[in-house]
C-alpha cells in the first residue's frame, strides 16, 4: 500500500469518525434541551418517571389504583395523557395530552396524578393558576 | 509524511473522543439533575423541597427553599399535617369532618362549633354581604345536587332547583357568638366552604411557614391557587401564569409577585359538557346554574389568600363591570377578569404586577 493511499484512508477514517461524532452529539443536545419527563403520582407518591422527549414510539401503560380502579395512560413523543380510566367523571380523560407543566393531569377519584416537569418553562415560570 | 500524519491523526481522534466523553457525561448528568427533582431535591442553587399530597378534593405542592434539607423537609410535612387538620374542619366531602357534622345536625338544633369553624363562616358570611350575594356558602345541598366532578353529575331541571334559589340563602344561617353554635332555619342549607377552605389553609400554612424559618422563600401551590412566600432566592419577584381559559395547557399572561398571592376562578377546573353545553362548577346563587356573567376567568392578587379565594369566585359570578367596581373599591387587591371573547379586563393598580399577556 502506498503512503498515499495509506493517508486517503485514514483521512476518510477520520472523518467518517468526527461526522459521526457530530451527528451524536447533535442528537444528544437536541433530546437533551428539549428535555420533558412526566412524573407519575398515586396516593401522593411518584410510581413512576418517563423521559417524554426519550419516547419515539406510542405506548400504553395501565396503572390499578389500590381500591379497584384503573388509567390508561399513553405515552407519546413529548406528552403524556390518560387515554381509558374506570373513574365515573372523565375529567382526566378530558384534560387531553399535557407537554408542560402548566396544568397537571389528574384523576381525583384513583388519586392519580400526572405531571410534566419541562426544563424550558420551568425557567420563565415559577407557578401557574388555574 | 507517514510519521507526521500518525501523531496528528491521533491528536484528533483523541480531541473526537474527548468532546464525545463530554457530551456523554453532560447527558447524563442532565438525567440525574431530573432523577433528584423527582425525589424533590435540587442542589444546584440552594436546595429546594418540593412535596405533593391531596387534601381538599385537588393536588396540593408545597416548595421550600433553603440551606438546611432536614429543617425544610420537617416544615414542609408539619405544613401537610395541618393542611389535614384544616380538612377535618371545613371539608363538606369528609363525612367525619365538622362541618359535615354541623351540616347534619344544624336544621334541628343549634349545634356548638370550633373557634377556627366559627371564624370561616363568619369571614365568608361578610364576603357574602360584600359581594351583595353573590358568594354564597349556604348553597351546598345545591352543589351537592349538580355532583359536578362526581359520579352522579346530569344537568338539572329548573324544579329541582328552585327550593334552594327562593330561600334567605345565607339569612338562614343563624349564628350565636356568645354559644358558639350555629343554627339553620332551613333544611334546604348546608354550607359549603370550598370557596374560603383553601385560601384559609393557604394563610395558615404560610404563617406557620414563616414562624419556623428564618429566611421563608417558596411557593404553596393549593390546587392552581398559588401563595407565594417572599422573594425568590436571587431577590427577584416570582413570575406566575395565568392559564387561558380557552386552552389550559396554554398560559392566557404572566404577573410577577413578592410576597403575595394569585387566585384564579375558572370554568376549566371542574366540568361536564352535555348536548354542546358547558356546566362548570361555579354556580350562580341567584340562578342556581353555573354562573354565566361573561367572565371565564377572574384572577385575584392580594396578600390574604381566603379573600382572594373568595372574591376570585365572587368575580366571576358578578361579571367584569360589577367585580371592576369591587376591586377597585377596595385596598390591597387587583384583579384580571378575561371575559367570553379572550379579552382581558384588568383592576386600576394591576400595573404594579407588570400584568403582560402572551
Amino acid at each position: 500500500m502506498s503512503l498515499k493511499k495509506r493517508a486517503i484512508i485514514l483521512t476518510a477514517v477520520i472523518a467518517a469518525v468526527t461526522a459521526g461524532s457530530i451527528l451524536c452529539i447533535i442528537y444528544m443536545y437536541k433530546t437533551a434541551d428539549t428535555g420533558a419527563y412526566a412524573y407519575i403520582y398515586q396516593n401522593d407518591r411518584i410510581i413512576q418517571t418517563i423521559d417524554l422527549s426519550g419516547t419515539h414510539d406510542t405506548y400504553r401503560i395501565t396503572v390499578e389504583a389500590p381500591e379497584g380502579g384503573y388509567n390508561v395512560i399513553e405515552v407519546r413523543q413529548g406528552s403524556i395523557g390518560v387515554v381509558e380510566a374506570s373513574c365515573p367523571d372523565g375529567l382526566c380523560m378530558n384534560m387531553g395530552f399535557i407537554d408542560n407543566s402548566l396544568m397537571p393531569v389528574t384523576c381525583l377519584p384513583n388519586h392519580l396524578v400526572i405531571k410534566v416537569i419541562d426544563e424550558e418553562d420551568d425557567k420563565e415560570l415559577d407557578g401557574v393558576v388555574y | 509524511m507517514k510519521s507526521r500524519i500518525k501523531p496528528a491523526a491521533a491528536a484528533i481522534i483523541l480531541v473526537i473522543i474527548a468532546v464525545v466523553c463530554t457530551a456523554i457525561a453532560r447527558k447524563i448528568q442532565k438525567n440525574t439533575y431530573m432523577g433528584e427533582a423527582s425525589e424533590g431535591y435540587d442542589k444546584s442553587r440552594d436546595i429546594k423541597y418540593s412535596l405533593t399530597e391531596e387534601h381538599f378534593g385537588t393536588i396540593l405542592t408545597i416548595t421550600l427553599y433553603g440551606s438546611d434539607e432536614e429543617r425544610l423537609k420537617k416544615v414542609t410535612e408539619k405544613s401537610f399535617d395541618e393542611c389535614e387538620r384544616l380538612e377535618n374542619i371545613f371539608s363538606a366531602k369528609l363525612s367525619d369532618s365538622e362541618l359535615s357534622r354541623l351540616n347534619r345536625n344544624a336544621a334541628d338544633k343549634p349545634v356548638k362549633v370550633s373557634d377556627e369553624l366559627m371564624y370561616l363562616i363568619k369571614k365568608a358570611l361578610s364576603y357574602n354581604r360584600l359581594s351583595e350575594g353573590a358568594l354564597d356558602i349556604s348553597i351546598g345541598g345545591l352543589i351537592n345536587l349538580w355532583g359536578i366532578g362526581s359520579e352522579k353529575q346530569r344537568v338539572l331541571d329548573i324544579e329541582e332547583i328552585t327550593p334552594y334559589i327562593n330561600g334567605d340563602g345565607c339569612g338562614s344561617i343563624i349564628i350565636d357568638e356568645e354559644d358558639s353554635t350555629v343554627f339553620y332555619s332551613s333544611d334546604l342549607v348546608k354550607i359549603d366552604l370550598g370557596a374560603v377552605a383553601k385560601g384559609y389553609a393557604a394563610d395558615s400554612i404560610k404563617e406557620y411557614i414563616c414562624d419556623s424559618m428564618e429566611t421563608p422563600c417558596g411557593i404553596l401551590d393549593f390546587g392552581g391557587n398559588i401563595m407565594t412566600i417572599g422573594q425568590k432566592t436571587d431577590g427577584s419577584s416570582w413570575n406566575i401564569g395565568i392559564t387561558n381559559p380557552n386552552n389550559p395547557s396554554q398560559v392566557y399572561g404572566v404577573v410577577s409577585v413578592k410576597d403575595m398571592c394569585v387566585v384564579t376562578s375558572g370554568n376549566y377546573e371542574r366540568y361536564f359538557i352535555e348536548n354542546g353545553v358547558r356546566y362548570h362548577h361555579i354556580l350562580n346563587p341567584f340562578t342556581g346554574y353555573p354562573a354565566d356573567a361573561g367572565i371565564i376567568s377572574a384572577t385575584i392578587i392580594g396578600s390574604n389568600s381566603m379573600e382572594c379565594d373568595a372574591l376570585s369566585t365572587a368575580c366571576y359570578i358578578l361579571g367584569v363591570d360589577k367585580s371592576l367596581e369591587l376591586i377597585d373599591g377596595m385596598e390591597g387587591v387587583e384583579a384580571v377578569f378575561i371575559d367570553n371573547d379572550g379579552n382581558a379586563h384588568t383592576s386600576k393598580g394591576m400595573s404594579k404586577y407588570n400584568f403582560v399577556k402572551r
